[in-house]
């Protein structure tokens, strides 16, 4: 269920993304990663998609990590915050982070599980169901992206979407 | 159909570009954009492809091929999470300070991060920027598939058709007469217009090509008709220059303009008054 890829441009990091439909554990996910026990990104699965756009975040967030010029404590914070279109971070976590819902989707992002450990400890906090990463085009809701993207009919007809909010997120920081 | 087409320029195997002729009435005579773009991928992959040496010292970008080196920039072709990629890095300039180098250098990327954003929220097709290197100045952007330069596709149609190319180009450049008019309304000044850096998309999902802007280096805001009227001019200025006898097709784009911008009277107007001092403003006092 799980797939994984390497990053072009840091060939030593190893980045794995797994779906879970119907998690109904949120808020006690949510506490695990603040107290550090949960070390992933744990991500709305409503707000992403495509893969591309997740490992488009995780390739800036490793980046800056590596610089050392991270806006976030951790590069898994620095995940979500790149996904958003905002400089707030307490905004990134809530668009793009687990939510409060009783019944939600959530794509959990790992770096460098190489024997698995963590992936087999997040999916015994995280309470809902393996699903394939295909899933998430059925699962996202492209009218709450285009709302919190603010992307104007003219800037959807560019392209494809995928290519509109990816686009938006690199060049966030240029001013 | 391919009776009229010089066996120069198009490769073999024709016969297989004949289906996508297919949906235009005047594709008897008239190559598509799509034909064009095929033409050039089979003669480019015939050739093996065509790879400029690098610079000596220069830094390498693992999985990347340099294909272009500019003034300002390098371009190279890979591929980047999965995606073809286009990479332009800017070098710095040794005969520069190296602080106001490395100012400038990063200024200008952030700038035409900018620019490129700001067109595409204007609804101006560009290729999409996928990542941001400030540390090295690196721009990793969309590498456009199924797209030709605008020049490629004027050249192939002028040597088809020596005598009247005008009517197949027209519908071509009526539409890129609209492209700059939004964005010129949207107050983006592109500052290297030339045919090269104007492309033409067209896949199987699309029934017309579209215009795609590239090459956003020199761009910059600005509401003054002055600038766009300069905008315009170096565009004329390279037209003519690479496409002699084309006149009344340059005549075409800015009909176009002058109909889809709503600010259209002054840029004109500067435009002809450009033309008569050149691209600088007269010094006065």
């Amino acid at each position: 269920m799980e797939v994984s890829t390497t990053l072009d441009l840091y060939p030593d990091t190893k980045v794995s993304m797994v779906l879970f439909s119907g998690v109904t554990n949120g808020s006690e996910v949510r506490r695990k990663i603040m107290d550090g026990t949960i070390e992933a990104a744990i991500i709305n699965a409503q707000m992403i998609c495509d893969p591309f756009q997740v490992l488009v975040a995780v390739n800036k967030a490793v980046h800056l990590d590596k610089l050392d010029k991270k806006k976030t404590k951790t590069v898994f914070g620095e995940i979500l915050f790149n996904l958003s279109p905002g400089n707030n971070i307490l905004a990134a976590y809530q668009k793009f982070g687990v939510q409060d819902a009783e019944r939600q989707d959530v794509l959990v992002v790992l770096l460098n599980d190489l024997q698995g450990q963590q992936l087999q400890q997040v999916s015994n906090i995280i309470q809902g169901t393996h699903i394939p990463l295909e899933s998430l085009k059925d699962i996202m809701d492209e009218q709450k992206i285009i709302k919190l993207f603010k992307i104007s009919e003219a800037e959807r007809k560019v392209g494809q979407l995928v290519d509109v909010v990816v686009c938006r997120m690199a060049t966030k920081d240029a001013g | 159909m391919e009776k009229s087409v010089q066996p120069s320029e198009r490769g073999a195997g024709d016969s297989s570009s004949a289906s996508a002729s297919a949906s235009s009435s005047k594709a008897v005579e008239i190559p598509t954009v799509a034909q064009v773009i095929e033409t050039q991928a089979k003669s480019a992959s015939a050739s093996g492809g065509s790879s400029v040496s690098g610079p000596p010292g220069s830094l390498p970008h693992p999985g990347f091929t340099l294909f272009k080196q500019g003034a300002e920039a390098r371009l190279y072709r890979g591929t980047f999470l999965g995606k073809p990629t286009v990479l332009k890095e800017r070098f710095s300039k040794k005969y520069r300070h190296p602080r106001l180098d490395e100012k400038l250098t990063t200024k200008r990327t952030q700038g035409e991060a900018r620019t490129v954003a700001r067109a595409r929220k204007a609804g101006i097709p560009t290729p999409c920027i996928y990542f941001v290197n400030y540390q090295s100045n690196c721009i990793y952007m969309e590498d456009m598939q199924s797209a030709t330069t605008s020049r490629d596709y004027i050249v192939a149609v002028q040597s088809i058709h020596a005598g009247d190319s005008f009517g197949a180009l027209q519908p071509i450049m009526d539409k890129i007469g609209k492209t700059l008019a939004t964005m010129h309304d949207g107050d983006i000044i592109h500052g290297d217009l030339t045919t090269s850096n104007i492309m033409l998309k067209q896949d199987a999902t699309m029934p017309e090509p579209q215009v795609i802007l590239i090459d956003f280096g020199l761009s910059s805001v600005s509401q003054l008709p002055e600038d766009k009227g300069v905008d315009l001019y170096v565009l004329e200025k390279a037209f003519l220059s690479t496409h002699p006898n084309t006149e009344t097709l340059f005549r075409v784009i800015l009909k176009s303009y002058t109909k889809h911008s709503r600010k259209a009277k002054d840029v004109i107007k500067k435009l002809d008054e450009v033309r008569l001092r050149g691209r600088k403003r007269t010094m006065v006092g």
